[in-house]
């Protein structure tokens, strides 16, 4: 029989992890020839001092340029046009990303602007491989979670239509990552919570992706099992660096998976949410995470089976029948999600409901909810889901997770097969 | 079908094969409610277009202001709003006889898009939605990641077919 089987993988560019992994920064950055690199950051970066940290050992090999920090969560094009703005005037060379996901997406962004003498990105949207040569990017990611700084990805929002919009390209690539647990140091519980459990769905939907592949699936699993192990430590714990060093690693492997076998469902229905209410991605990947497994779950039992064993270990992995593991897995992620919850003192939220604005308003209404199926509709990763679904379906799944019930995965697969 | 050695064998059939399913998709558009849906949330005058890198074959469509969407003969279809291109004639005659799902070739990179991935989104959603009318059954499950019959489905299966096959020059209200 002929083999159908076809892959492409792209890796990430230069990676250096360690304890003392910024001092080599200098070296590194004058290795990449370059001598007057623009830093980009968010401003709640630069108020924790890591971007001044970045920038000294910069510095003793390239002093900036100009700085950047008006970057906000979920950035629109707006920031990437006006950092892009500044780099020209600064004749500025290069871009060092010091942030979360936004941040490093932002300065694929201004990468893509600078590097092409464009004005606007909104033109500039897809997933495309001629893109030539790109400057100099180095990021240094604070929040162990994104993987941005490991992606050929980038999600922006159109500031005009409200829509998350994707960049796909090899040549978005950071050329260097630098994993340094200084760097996620003054992160706050909570929002370390939510970059690790946007990591672990990264590693999840990289495994039961109809986009997966050999390469994805070691890094995925691997990512996994670290995320499991390591960020409740963290959040016992956050002056444990060696566990977030390893939760470093691992988001940066889970977001090497993702970038090439892309995510499902729960970033289709996590993207629009975040673009509609406002609500920050980790937080909406990790409500949502239960659902998209329950509701692809009959597509793909085998491959959960597979994800039971990073999750629970070897005695609960051998203990269960093979054809219930994919159940128990599901069951295992809502009780990690749960200890998570407890661990950060319910500052991490379990349903939609519960996430209040600062008027102690809930963020999402149950009217948002045909809102944000509508545009989920739109977005390129419910091609790599493993099942189809409809807005109708999306709303019935984004109900559930704003009440918090369970799906009923019965009622699901017989709708889908009706 | 095997994938043909000679170049110029491969460039027709591939001409053949976008030919049949770009005038499948503008008579399907007319008549099946998803499409027309789908197509109703488009942009006016928005233009979508397939084709296989580098040089072709592929077809452009339109939406038109009754809601439907119009194949555009070869020479105006120079800038479209969203261009998807598939990376290789081999790959191109895989999807089109066919042996994937349109999905599945998007999740293993085998198809680029520049401009709005929202628009491609759609376009893949009409191309499953036609395949449901052009192909049997058997066939069709391959190529869709859920198959779900439409209302009528026979009437408006004959209907799709005889508008995809009398010839009408590409251009023509659908
Ligand atoms: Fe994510």
């Amino acid at each position: 029989m002929k083999s159908r089987q076809f892959f492409r993988f792209t890796p990430p560019g230069r990676t250096v992890v360690g304890p003392r992994a910024l001092e080599t920064l200098p070296e590194l950055a004058a290795g990449l020839g370059i001598s007057a690199p623009m830093v980009l950051t968010d401003q709640q970066v630069a108020a924790s001092g890591t971007s001044s940290l970045v920038i000294s050992f910069l510095s003793e090999a390239a002093p900036p340029a100009a700085v950047f920090d008006r970057i906000a969560p979920d950035p629109d094009f707006t920031a990437a046009e006006a950092a892009a703005e500044l780099y020209r005037s600064s004749g500025c060379d290069s871009l060092v990303a010091v942030g979360g996901g936004s941040v490093i997406d932002t300065a694929k962004g201004v990468n893509l602007l600078v590097s092409q003498d464009r004005e606007s990105l909104r033109p500039m949207q897809g997933a495309w491989n001629r893109t030539g040569v790109l400057r100099p990017l180095i990021a240094l990611p604070t929040t162990a979670g994104s993987g941005s700084e490991a992606t050929q990805t980038a999600v922006l929002k159109d500031p005009d239509t409200g829509r998350t919009c994707s960049f796909l390209s090899p040549a978005l690539v950071p050329d260097l990552a630098v994993l340094d647990p200084r760097l996620t140091e003054t992160l706050p519980t909570d929002m370390q919570a939510a970059g690790g459990l946007d990591a672990l769905t990264h590693a999840v939907e990289a495994y039961i992706s109809l986009g997966k592949n050999p390469l994805s699936d070691r890094l995925a699993l691997r990512a996994t099992e670290l995320i499991v192990h390591h960020l409740p430590r963290i959040l016992a714990s956050p002056r444990n660096q060696h566990a977030r060093l390893q939760l470093s690693v691992a988001a940066h492997l889970a977001g090497t998976a993702f970038s090439n076998s892309m995510v499902g469902l729960v970033h289709t229905l996590g993207h629009s949410a975040g673009a509609v209410c406002g609500i920050p991605h980790g937080v909406c990947m990790s409500i949502l995470l239960p659902y998209g497994l329950e509701y692809s779950s009959h597509r793909c039992m085998p491959l959960l089976a597979d994800l039971l064993l990073p999750v629970a270990g070897r005695g609960v992995y051998d203990s269960l029948a093979e054809e219930t593991r994919g159940i128990h897995l599901i069951s295992q992620i809502r009780d990690f999600i749960r200890e998570v919850h407890r661990l950060t003192k319910g500052a991490h939220p379990l349903r939609f409901r519960d996430i209040l604005s600062d008027g102690n308003i809930p963020v999402m209404r149950p009217e948002h909810i045909a809102v944000i199926a509508r545009q989920a509709a739109g977005d390129p990763s419910l091609f790599y889901s493993p099942e189809e679904f409809s807005q109708k379906e999306a709303a019935e799944v984004l109900f559930a997770a704003y009440w918090g019930y369970p799906l009923d995965t019965d009622l699901v697969k017989k709708g889908h097969q009706k | 079908m095997a994938f043909p050695r000679s170049r110029r064998v491969r460039q027709f059939y591939l001409s053949m094969l976008f030919l049949i399913t770009g005038r499948a998709v503008q008579a399907a558009s007319g008549i099946d409610p998803d499409i027309r849906r789908e197509v109703s949330r488009l942009p006016e005058d928005c233009t979508l277009k397939l084709t296989v890198w580098p040089k072709g074959p592929g077809f452009t469509l339109r939406k038109t202001e009754a809601g439907t969407l119009r194949l555009l003969p070869p020479q105006e279809t120079s800038d479209a709003d969203m261009h998807m291109e598939i990376q290789a004639p081999a790959l191109g005659f895989t999807l089109f006889t066919f042996r994937e799902s349109s999905a599945a070739a998007a999740s293993k990179g085998r198809i680029t898009a520049s401009g709005e991935l929202a628009l491609a989104c759609s376009l893949v959603r009409i191309l499953n939605r036609t395949e449901i009318y052009l192909l049997p059954r058997r066939i069709a499950l391959r190529a869709v990641k859920r198959y779900e019959s439409p209302p009528k489905k026979h009437r408006r299966r004959l209907h799709v077919l005889f508008r995809t096959l009398i010839f009408k020059p590409p251009g023509g209200s659908p």
